[in-house]
């Protein structure tokens, strides 16, 4: 077998792909001659042939971060109808809905719009501020104003729901870990950002609030259960987003 | 998960009158409207979908987009899905279709990674000299038009003649985009 390429060789990669594809027939059985003693195109149509072999069997890869928070988000504001139809509609044909529980459902909407505004808002907010001096935030202005105070705030504004019934182990886990992490933070976010990260917090825990409330009134709805998961969700993002903004201010 | 085209071929082919009594339920109830039921579906199909999404575009924030993208599409789509071909192909297609969506609006053929670079080009931006460099990173590298076929050949399973359709091109362009884009990982992956 040699190394050296030859005229033949042009030719045999002209035909590997197909050759590849299980192509046959007089050109073919040459090539497949040509492989048999060139070491250069026979080690051509090996690496490709792994190739293929390799890209088949690729594992998936998952994003880094939760994208489902943000589906939920767009699901709900613009298709909140569809949402709340969607059931409605297959429902009503066998079991008609009451008015109480279509109020209940619109009513419900509100907390998660304002939690997903929030979120949307904050992020901004802290990408914002977290550009410091080029920032036209006149509260980023004042770094130095109680940095200190900045990992209480946020710890105090997010402690998880202790009576959670809904609240999954996992979500006071996580919540946890992460505040524990902003208040080993703490002085690295600045008082503008801390202040944001509060009030908008506040929002989202207020949303968890009502939520929690209007399962309570109706325990059975899947919908509902599955909306205060959307909003844990929310806060869960919030809080990674902070801790990864903070890690790089 | 079994979402590779070519692997569900016999099931397309043998799908039968009564194919919707084979839905699984949590497709059904998310049709119905049960966001429960849709979280389940997202939680099983996303990585699949993201991968698909991710390899195609070549860029980790444009593809959680997409990926997003897909499942408010599948939203909307749901209640119109029969049973008639393996919910897993259904969704990929609609998959595909957002992804090529996105590249053709976004006009991502334009950035960085366009389809007519040359090799020499696509080496200027290679990797640190000697480094390593797996599959993936390499696929992430090649030109668009070629990445395109790359990923829907041999990572997705698709035909030539069903990439042919897909990307508007004949079944002989796809198959000369396959040999482009695996010469250019080897050379890539030999570096």
């Amino acid at each position: 077998m040699t190394g050296e390429r030859t005229k033949d060789c042009g030719r045999a990669e002209e035909l590997l792909a197909d050759w590849m594809e299980g192509e046959s027939g007089p050109e073919f059985t040459a090539l497949e001659a040509h492989l048999a003693t060139c070491s250069s195109c026979s080690a051509l149509a090996e690496d490709l042939r792994r190739i293929a072999t390799t890209a088949a069997s690729l594992p998936d890869i998952t994003p880094p971060r939760d994208l489902w928070p943000e589906i939920a988000m767009r699901l709900t504001p613009r298709q909140a109808g569809y949402v709340a139809g969607a059931v409605l509609t297959r429902h009503s044909a066998s079991h008609p809905v009451s008015s109480t529980r279509r109020f209940r459902i619109e009513r419900w909407r509100a907390p998660l719009a304002a939690a997903a505004a929030v979120l949307v808002v904050a992020t901004g907010a802290l990408l914002v501020t977290r550009s410091g001096d080029n920032a036209p935030v006149p509260t980023a202005a004042a770094p130095s104003e109680a940095p200190a105070a900045s990992g209480e705030a946020i710890l105090a504004s997010s402690q998880p729901v202790n009576s959670a019934q809904l609240l999954s182990q996992s979500y006071a886990a996580e919540i946890e870990a992460l505040t524990t992490i902003l208040a080993n933070d703490r002085g690295i976010l600045d008082t503008a950002t801390v202040g944001v990260l509060r009030r908008n917090l506040e929002v989202i825990d207020a949303a968890i609030q009502e939520s929690r409330q209007a399962l309570e009134q109706d325990p059975a709805s899947e919908l509902l259960t599955e909306q205060l998961n959307v909003i844990y969700d929310m806060k869960l993002e919030m809080l990674r987003r902070t801790v990864i903004l903070s890690s790089g201010a | 998960m079994a979402l590779r085209p070519q692997q569900e071929t016999s099931q397309l082919a043998t799908s039968r009158p009564d194919s919707a009594l084979r839905i699984e339920p949590d497709v059904r109830g998310a049709a119905a409207g049960d966001a429960y039921a849709f979280q389940r579906l997202y939680r099983r199909y996303m990585p699949r979908v993201y991968s698909l999404c991710v390899r195609m575009l070549g860029d980790q924030a444009e593809s959680e987009e997409a990926t997003q993208d897909v499942f408010v599409r599948l939203w909307d789509k749901l209640p119109l899905y029969r049973g008639d071909s393996a919910f897993s192909t259904w969704l990929h297609r609609l998959a595909v279709n957002v992804v090529l969506s996105r590249m053709k609006v976004r006009g991502t053929e334009r950035n960085r990674f366009a389809g007519e670079e040359t090799l020499e080009q696509v080496s200027l931006r290679s990797a640190p000299a000697g480094a390593a460099m797996d599959l993936e990173a390499a696929i992430a590298m090649l030109p668009a038009g070629a990445r395109r076929v790359f990923v829907l050949h041999d990572v997705e399973g698709y035909t030539h003649e069903e990439i042919g359709d897909l990307l508007g091109i004949s079944a002989g362009g796809s198959k000369a985009q396959l040999h482009r884009a695996r010469v250019i990982l080897r050379k890539t992956l030999d570096r």
